[in-house]
């Protein structure tokens, strides 16, 4: 765990040839991260100001796209306020609940492994054709879900049919996978030193107050890095968009992911596409930053 | 813990290494690495005496059916002739053939959309001309007008349309019977509305016509628009629009019309059977009289519904129409990949595809009628044509209208028109933005063409 | 005690009743491919009215040329090389990374760490031009190629992880033994390394195996089709679905996930737990 301070002392042992093996093992991913990462990462930028559509020459056309996306293309627009939409509805969704089981699960129960380990089966098929089948199976206008609330004596919803209940109903496909974010929250909150409670309990602290006293701080860097890594992934989300709803009605569900790929694959607006994933791009980045730059104030350092 | 806390702190100094790394490369460097050849050759050689041809198309079953067993009957005359057969879906089909296409990975023989071929001819080279191949492939069973129309581009037979077909009016005799609606009189959109508006309101758990958005695009839209300028939706020799702001918006209202009077069911209800109304329940319990369908799938619409006769009428006619609007087509078309290492034996495949007697009546009207006069006189003779499918390509003969496929029917203009009759479906913008924003779109789309 | 018991009972009880609630979406589907379409839409009864294995039979042959067989190959065909390559490599390159004190370790480390934020998304398009120009779409080499490269620095991060908490006396000995670098990755470390190795090969499998975004972009061919795309296609190639069979074959394309992990659920969680991945 501490093996931090190991780095600390000398910067680097010179080009020993015992390094220049190791260095060498470190070129197979080098030579990795540049053609399959840096080389499309960067021609992505250059295609981004390009024609680019892989029938042609790219020809260069200066910022057209990135004008064009910003001033002239509703469908972007309303594809960002979707993403956003689906991603500030799912990232603390997902989070919040998984916290939620895991402050009840983290207890010395027996049987709590398989308990933990059945909550955390629809995380596993995260992301598959199945699942997505499934959700458009279940929550179709005479599917499973509106037979059960007929049966409550509540009205049917139109789940995939409303422009604003689809976009729900995938985000609950979302949000029903949080079994990895538990986990984590799990691994967290094992690391709590018991020792603080009970200091809290001889000065008689009520349980709600030795939450948001204790347990909250000594979790939120692992809140904090698990909310990140939802967030890069809620904002590419594409597969249950596309199988589900397929972005509609009326693009209700028609994410960036979705419209990234329509352009690209079927229009072969390929340096469009390009724009517009710098633009998604370059939203993660502010996110992130933003988050950053607001950790100091809500995320606990135990050092 | 800390762990964690390092992670982070790693995770932000990448972040600021990457935003470094975007700094560096913000001058605008002409690529020259990225002017590529798209001409992969398909890396499955003659591998023995076998040969092995891919052959992709969709359908429904009984289209799937009868391909099938044609394949096999060739398979089993020409033992060293192994066909793949990719079934795909309509849903993404263009998509998944415009990729293939693009990066060299097509199959040997594809059945093609006539809404996106135009567009495929216009973007490359990419299929053998049939006129190269007398010796391989008799063209004499297509009668040369029919082939001239769909299938020739500048004088070469790059296409061979499947069938004639048309754009039909399926109607559910026992829901025509049960709310009063006569099957003899010609359909005006006048009296659709009319009549729809009418059925509704008598009979709520009824609608007068089971559409889904793209639909619309096709079956009114554009043949509205038609019968009212004489003219396509884009006409592509001047690459302009074939219609003004004010018709648009007329054709627009209709449909919001049809909506909000419930001659359509709502948008809400139909939009998880879109592609696929067949499968709609109301239409399976017989509460729509009526359903739009290309004649080659008209038996998807009457397969949905086994115990309940159905017949076609014409479709709508406005009295005071420029031309019909609407007019007999194909319903696809079969392409040989210039990029094949077989094409030969995929010609030769086609040639027992269209001109063999067996294969004629296995294939009968899965896609709708057979195009060559002799398979039409032999089903003929053998009554293997379904008469609701034979009645409503008579129907569509007498018809004027001219095809519209082209720039109209490209996947870009397309998805606009769904878009603007989504819109309107939903009731998300009036007619009136719907129409303008569609007009930006499309011009913005004809100045990018060239 | 005896409130004790009861509190914890009631937990038990709330924590039933919420898994039941859970799963239940997985439970329904495996009825759900005994019953007929009527059955499943409109319906609230859970149990089925037959337990006909139909669904499954005719499920899995298809209606087309292949049968799901064919698409189970292929998808072990293109997922076990795969999070093989992924393995070998990744764990070479956190070796690396974590006992070689090269000049730019840290800083290519940093670099290593930023590429776990870089979108998928952002890169796809270049990729797919170069995977054209290689003449390698439509093959599984598009998986295969970034794989052996260590281009999954999430596994690479993991790993370093994991060796930086081995004691560094167990390998420099070995070498003072006169062991060569390899050597001693591979008779000493490696078999160290084997709880993270079982993790990251988790965890790359159970990833490529329910990929579907670069399956879709990179493979065209039906023939060479994995689970993800034979599924996608089946819900709308026939012109009447039947749910059953695509329920059924939905059901089956999964089981060997959970089995997979219930056999090894320990390493799940724990890869999980080490490196906050997303799973």
């Amino acid at each position: 765990m501490a093996k931090a301070k190991a780095k600390e002392k000398p910067r680097h042992g010179g080009w020993t040839k015992r390094n220049k093996i190791g260095f060498s093992y470190v070129c197979i991913w080098i030579f990795g991260f540049l053609v399959f990462q840096l080389y499309p990462f960067i021609s992505s930028l250059i295609y981004s100001f390009t024609n680019y559509d892989i029938f042609h020459t790219p020809e260069f056309v200066g910022l057209d796209n990135y004008i064009r996306l910003f001033t002239k293309d509703q469908e972007f627009w309303n594809s960002m306020a979707v993403t956003l939409k689906y991603t500030f509805i799912t990232v603390p969704g997902k989070v919040v609940l998984a916290l939620i089981v895991a402050l009840i699960l983290n207890r010395n129960l027996k049987g709590i492994n398989f308990i933990r380990t059945v909550y955390y089966i629809p995380s596993l098929l995260s992301g598959s054709v199945a699942v997505a089948i499934l959700w458009k199976v279940l929550f179709m206008n005479d599917g499973f879900i509106n037979s059960l609330l007929n049966a409550a004596g509540l009205p049917s919803v139109k789940w995939l049919g409303q422009p604003s209940m689809a976009v729900v109903t995938i985000c609950m496909l979302e949000i029903w996978q949080f079994g990895s974010s538990m986990v984590l929250f799990l691994s967290a909150l094992k690391q709590v030193p018991q020792s603080l409670y009970e200091a809290a309990r001889i000065d008689g602290a009520s349980k709600p107050r030795m939450f948001f006293k204790i347990t909250l701080p000594m979790i939120t860097s692992i809140a904090f890095f698990n909310i990140i890594m939802q967030l890069i992934t809620a904002l590419q989300n594409f597969t249950s968009a596309f199988v589900v709803t397929n972005g509609g009605p009326n693009k209700a569900t028609y994410v960036l992911g979705m419209k990234l790929y329509t352009d690209a694959f079927k229009y072969f607006k390929m340096g469009y596409a390009c724009a517009t994933s710098w633009i998604m791009f370059v939203v993660i980045l502010i996110i992130t930053l933003v988050l950053f730059a607001t950790s100091k104030k809500w995320v606990y350092y135990d050092n | 813990m800390k762990k964690m806390m390092k992670a982070a702190s790693l995770l932000m100094a990448g972040a600021l290494t990457a935003v470094s790394l975007a700094g560096c490369t913000n001058e605008p460097v002409q690529s020259t690495d990225s002017v590529g050849s798209n001409q992969q050759g398909n890396s499955s050689a003659n591998s023995g005496d076998t040969i092995t041809l891919r052959f992709m198309w969709w359908g429904g079953d009984d289209r799937n059916e009868a391909t099938l067993a044609v394949i096999n009957q060739y398979q089993e005359l020409h033992p060293n002739i192994r066909i793949e057969a990719e079934m795909n879906s309509d849903q993404g089909y263009v998509d998944k053939v415009s990729t293939m296409l693009a990066n060299g990975t097509a199959p040997d023989i594809i059945q093609q959309n006539v809404d996106s071929l135009p567009d495929f001819v216009s973007r490359g080279d990419f299929f053998v001309d049939f006129y190269e191949y007398p010796d391989l492939f008799d063209t004499s069973g297509f009668e040369k007008n029919f082939i001239d129309q769909f299938g020739t581009f500048d004088g070469k037979l790059l296409a061979l349309p499947t069938g004639m077909s048309c754009l039909a009016t399926v109607a559910n005799t026992e829901a025509a019977e049960a709310c009063g609606i006569d099957l003899t009189k010609q359909i005006t959109w006048d009296s659709m509305l009319e009549d729809g508006a009418k059925l509704h309101t008598e009979n709520p758990d009824f609608y007068y016509m089971n559409v889904d958005t793209k639909i619309l695009c096709e079956y009114v839209l554009r043949p509205y628009l038609r019968q009212l300028t004489g003219e396509s939706f884009i006409v592509d020799s001047e690459k302009r629009m074939g219609f003004t702001r004010d018709q648009l918006v007329e054709a627009l209202q209709y449909i919001k019309d049809c909506y909000d009077n419930g001659v359509f069911e709502p948008a809400e209800d139909s939009a998880t059977f879109k592609g696929q109304i067949h499968t709609n329940p109301k239409w399976m319990d017989g509460k729509f009289v009526f359903a739009y369908g290309p004649s080659s799938s008209i038996s998807l619409l009457t397969n949905a519904i086994p115990d309940t006769e159905c017949t076609v009428v014409q479709m709508p006619l406005a009295d005071n129409r420029v031309n019909d609007g609407y007019f007999a087509d194909t319903p696809q078309y079969m392409t040989v990949n210039k990029d094949s290492e077989n094409v030969e034996e995929a010609i030769k495949f086609l040639d027992y595809f269209y001109n063999n007697s067996d294969a004629q009546t296995t294939l009968k009207d899965v896609r709708s009628i057979p195009p060559t006069t002799t398979a039409r006189n032999l089903c003929d003779e053998e009554g293997l044509l379904d008469s609701t499918v034979v009645e409503a390509v008579n129907l569509a003969a007498n018809l004027n209208g001219k095809s519209d496929k082209g720039y109209t029917t490209s996947a870009e203009v397309y998805a606009i028109q769904e878009d603007m009759v989504e819109s309107i479906a939903y009731g998300q913008s009036t007619p009136e933005e719907a129409a303008d924003n569609a007009i930006e779109l499309i011009t913005d789309y004809l100045s990018t063409v060239n | 005690m005896k409130k004790k018991e009861i509190r914890i009972g009631i937990t038990y009880i709330l924590l039933g009743i919420f898994g039941i609630i859970m799963l239940f979406p997985v439970i329904w589907m495996f009825f759900a491919c005994f019953k007929t379409n009527n059955e499943i839409f409109g319906s609230l009864a859970l149990l089925p009215e037959g337990w006909s294995l139909d669904a499954f039979i005719q499920g899995w042959k298809t209606t087309g040329t292949y049968t799901y067989a064919q698409y189970f190959i292929n998808t072990f065909l293109l997922v076990i090389p795969t999070t093989l390559l992924t393995l070998a490599s990744c764990s070479i390159v956190a070796y690396g990374f974590a006992r070689f004190d090269f000049p730019g370790n840290q800083f290519l480390f940093m670099v290593l760490i930023a590429t776990l934020m870089l979108p998928n998304a952002i890169i796809i398009i270049p990729r797919y031009s170069l995977f054209n120009k290689l003449g390698w779409l439509d093959s599984y080499m598009t998986f295969f190629a970034p794989a052996a490269v260590g281009c999954y620095p999430f596994f690479v991060f993991m790993m370093v992880q994991f060796l930086r908490g081995l004691p560094r006396d167990l390998d420099e000995s070995a070498y003072m033994d006169g062991c060569g670098p390899f050597q001693c990755f591979v008779k000493i470390l490696l078999p160290l390394l084997k709880p993270a190795l079982f993790s990251a090969g988790l965890f790359q499998f159970l990833w490529t195996w329910n990929d579907f975004f670069n399956t879709n972009i990179y493979i065209n061919s039906v023939s060479k089709y994995p689970l993800s795309l034979a599924l996608r296609m089946s819900i709308d190639v026939t012109s009447n679905i039947q749910w059953n069979q695509v329920m059924a074959m939905a059901l089956v394309s999964v089981i060997p996930l959970i089995i997979l992990f219930f056999s090894a659920q320990k390493y799940f969680v724990e890869g999980i737990a080490t490196t906050g991945m997303k799973g």
